[in-house]
């Protein structure tokens, strides 16, 4: 029983596998078919896990567990509902103030703690002696020195000011310019990795489904 | 006659006068009569300004007939102080060279100098003196005049002069020349000035408790009655008036009259000057409307010297249709205005009606010049604004079937699957492998090797299913280490889709692994809501974040999450995740701990630049990356799994889709020099 559901779904993967490849001879009824499955079941799957993982887990639950505290987030989301109607949307503005309120702040202060100081911590490091345990201080220095250049730069390049000029258009000043042409370069290799990223997961992505179309073939043949 | 000397002008009035008659501040009580000085001064003034006046209607009477004399004041009847002028310029003539005769001095339409004394008149009926009546009567004789002018009103500077001559000696104050010709200048009539006009401030206009002079009393200043009367034969004499400003003359106004503030702001408006014209003036009105042509044509001339506005070639034709503004009405079409606000005002300007300003907007515009690009802009920014479904339809509509383009999808396709399927019967081919193993997986490798086998590990996904694949394979390699060394494993996932998928990962390593007991060592602790909030949540306060696992079973009663109540009790935290953001969050929160946890990220390839910064600074432990970063892990292991065996087929299409893209970017690059149209087209 287990091995007939299993080849069923086997089945039901390698067909929907192939109308998704089907898009390669154009737009047609299959792919199309097979979209509207994903979006129909991800709509789906994305209503029942939130009934079930968020609203009996977090608020049934404590309610009859006689948590009054939830009755808060109960009240909050009722007034969030009202943002339904066109006049009683004033009513959903002060849950959607906290909402806005609350993620502003922990975002901006994640940004600030963790991605702001901890990378100046980082690009100090390098100048730290004995922070580094692999390749000696001096090449630490000059790997620091590379960062720390290409960090500026690309600050550079995205400084936009320019100083006026009497009877001429307002220009950078030189080491600014320099320094912008420096950053493009760091700016151009760093898209191009993130291309080359973007590529590899495409090709992954296809060497995996190329995997499975072929296991699939070769465990029904067989 | 006693006087006042205004303090603050310097003017004299009236003893009867409360208030100057010219600043209208207040005045000292009376001073003595004209000095002798002074008289002295009016005197040689007289004597070297040329009191030549304008005919005007008032002096018409005189030019109709000539032999209608105005009777003049005798010596009795006028007053003390034109009989002390005359006296002195009397003494002047026979001291002196005989000098040319002041010209002629003809009334004008409106009083230039009234000296009008309220109340000292001799005449008790008409408060007016005697000699002033006497030539109100001469004027009655006269024949009629057509129209009376309307601008009558007394000038304020000539009655200083009036006044003047009753200073005393004593009371003698100096005064300069120049304050005496600026008291006269007024006075004094050129041949090329206006028509006199109100030479009245503001103030005066507005005091209406002064005493005015009557408006019929028309008396020059001064009456030299023996100046005005052969005057009158020689008005036919005076040569026609030549203007020298147009323009001023337009407006009303006179060289000298625009060198006063006070005329100024008291001209009538232009439109009612014309009409009120004279008619001596009336026979320069060609003059007038010859420099009405030359301002016009100076109008044009500056018009077009004027740099012609840089428009887009887009708008040009817009400006054409639509800049014309409509055209008003004719001045003077209308004299009085019928509707509005300014009903029956004359002199208005005419306004434009408001359907008439309303733009006509042509939508299309067949001479427009649009380039291609602003085409395609205007194209795409359309399609844009359409709906989904309505776009693709007219994208379908609109691109032809290019049977060359389909097929050559179809070729890199196939080329694409033929490199990915070879290696699997090509059992020879293993691919080139690599050798130095990138330091983030050596350090990711080592933090799991050290874990604690009693401490959980948290497994904290978020990815979509279209890169499930992918990470499958790269998350493999972790979870397979993490199962085989026994280590429990609590799963939380901020998507619903890699909430589902990562428990499928979870559950597909432990069956790889019979020793590990999936039930008693995995927890669901299910979808984690919230986004950042959540993760900040869960950073802080784990056991209140998620409270209970996917089967509504309480943390708090598992006897491993049990003593969880900080993220440091945690092993270890391993993100699972395709995006780089998502990934950053979540470093953000964790760094905020006090007590860190290390952190390992099992992410896409797309995501690996962007946390390699993360790693370098130590606020991740390590990272696995997409399929090589599993290889590597893989191999560091000596465990071989999906990744070495795929990892063949991942090179080959790695290649081939090098080669594709060097080859299609040389023909592009190629035919894009060659037919520079092909780059603005695509």
């Amino acid at each position: 029983m287990r091995l007939e559901s299993d080849i069923i779904w086997l089945l039901v993967s390698f067909f929907l596998t192939v109308m998704v490849f089907s898009y390669l001879l154009g737009d047609n009824p299959f792919f199309r078919f097979v979209s509207a499955i994903f979006i129909g079941i991800t709509a789906g799957y994305f209503a029942v896990v939130i009934l079930y993982q968020v609203l009996i887990t977090r608020l049934a639950v404590p309610l009859f567990q006689g948590s009054m505290i939830t009755l808060v987030p109960l009240f909050l989301s009722g007034l969030l509902l009202m943002k339904l109607s066109p006049q009683l949307t004033r009513l959903g503005g002060p849950s959607m103030a906290l909402l806005v309120g609350v993620g502003a702040a922990v975002a901006v202060g994640g940004a600030v703690l963790g991605t702001l100081f901890g990378q100046v911590r980082g690009a100090l490091s390098f100048f730290v002696p004995g922070s580094g345990d692999e390749g000696g201080s001096a090449i630490r220095i000059i790997e620091g020195i590379f960062f720390l250049i290409g960090t500026l730069a690309t600050l550079a390049y995205f400084n936009f000011g320019a100083r006026q000029k009497k009877e001429a258009d307002p220009r950078q000043t030189k080491l600014m310019a320099v320094f912008a042409a420096i950053g493009k370069i760091f700016i151009a290799i760093t898209l191009g990795a993130v291309f080359a990223g973007v590529l590899t997961a495409a090709v992954s992505a296809l060497v995996e489904r190329s995997d499975f179309l072929i296991s699939t073939i070769i465990t029904l043949v067989r | 006659m006693a006087d006042i000397r205004c303090l603050v002008c310097d003017r004299l009035n009236d003893e009867s006068a409360e208030r100057c008659w010219f600043c209208h501040s207040m005045l000292p009580k009376a001073t003595g009569p004209l000095t002798r000085h002074e008289r002295e001064k009016l005197a040689n003034f007289y004597k070297k300004q040329p009191l030549v006046k304008n005919p005007s209607p008032a002096a018409e009477p005189e030019k109709t007939d000539e032999n209608t004399v105005p009777q003049t004041p005798s010596n009795e009847d006028i007053p003390d102080w034109l009989a002390r002028i005359r006296k002195l310029k009397e003494e002047d003539q026979k001291s002196s060279i005989p000098e040319e005769p002041l010209p002629p001095e003809p009334q004008t339409d409106k009083p230039t100098s009234v000296t009008e004394e309220p109340e000292k008149p001799p005449s008790v009926e008409t408060g007016i003196p005697d000699w002033l009546y006497n030539l109100r009567e001469t004027a009655a004789n006269t024949p009629a005049e057509p129209s009376e002018p309307t601008h009558s009103k007394k000038p304020a500077i000539d009655e200083s002069l009036a006044f003047r001559g009753s200073l005393r000696d004593d009371e003698y104050q100096p005064l300069g020349e120049e304050e005496v010709a600026a008291l006269l200048n007024p006075l004094i009539l050129q041949p090329s000035e206006a028509p006199p006009v109100e030479n009245v401030s503001a103030d005066h206009m507005e005091d209406q408790s002064q005493p005015e002079p009557p408006e019929h009393i028309t008396v020059s200043n001064p009456p030299h009655e023996e100046d005005l009367i052969p005057s009158i034969p020689q008005l036919e004499e005076i040569p026609p008036i030549e203007l020298e400003e147009p323009l001023a003359i337009e407006r009303g106004e006179s060289p000298e009259f625009a060198s006063s503030p006070p005329i100024k702001e008291d001209l009538p408006p232009f439109p009612s000057f014309l009409e009120e014209l004279p008619d001596w003036l009336s026979k320069e009105s060609p003059l007038i409307e010859e420099a009405e042509k030359s301002t016009e044509s100076e109008a044009s001339q500056a018009e077009k010297e004027l740099e012609k506005a840089a428009l887009p070639s887009w708008l040009s034709p817009h400006h054409k249709e639509e800049g014309t503004a409509p055209v008003p009405p004719a001045a003077g079409a209308e004299e009085f205005t019928e509707e509005g606000v300014l009903a029956g005002i004359s002199g208005t300007l005419p306004g434009i009606e408001i359907k008439d300003r309303a733009l006509k907007i042509h939508p299309f515009m067949p001479d427009a010049s649009v380039s291609a690009m602003q085409q395609q802009n205007a194209q795409l920014f359309q399609q844009l604004l359409q709906p989904a479904g309505t776009r693709l339809l007219a994208e379908k509509a609109a691109k032809p079937h290019h049977r060359g383009e389909k097929i050559l999808r179809l070729v890199i396709t196939l080329l694409l699957l033929l490199g990915v399927i070879y290696p699997f019967f090509a059992g020879s081919f293993t691919g080139v492998f690599p050798v130095l193993y990138p330091a983030e997986v050596v350090a990711s490798l080592g933090v799991i090797q050290n874990l604690p086998a009693e401490k959980p590990v948290l497994i904290a996904a978020h990815f979509e299913a279209a890169l499930a694949g992918e990470l499958n394979w790269t998350a493999q390699s972790v979870l397979d280490h993490l199962v085989s060394r026994g280590v429990p494993i609590a799963i939380t996932s901020t998507n619903v889709t890699g909430y589902a998928m990562v428990n499928q990962f979870v559950e597909q390593a432990a069956a790889r692994q019979p020793t590990y007991a999936l039930e008693e060592k995995v927890f669901n602790l299910g979808y984690l809501p919230g986004g950042t909030i959540g993760m900040g949540a869960i950073v802080n306060h784990p056991l209140a974040a998620l409270p209970l696992t996917t089967n509504l079973q309480p943390v708090t009663d598992l006897p491993i999450l049990n003593a969880i109540h900080s993220l440091s009790d945690y092993g270890s935290v391993i993100l699972v995740t395709d995006s780089p953001e998502i990934a950053r969050t979540w470093i953000e929160q964790i760094n905020q701990l006090d007590a860190p946890v290390s952190v390992i990220a099992v992410v896409s390839a797309q995501a690996a630049p962007l946390l390699q910064p993360y790693f370098d600074s130590g606020q991740i432990s390590g990272y696995v990356s997409g399929l090589n970063g599993a290889l590597s892990y893989e191999l560091l292991r000596l465990v071989p799994g999906q990744a070495f065996q795929r990892f063949s087929s991942y090179q080959i299409a790695l290649l081939l889709t090098a080669v594709i893209l060097f080859i299609g970017g040389m023909i592009y690059f190629i035919l894009g020099s060659v037919t520079p149209s092909a780059k603005g087209g695509g």
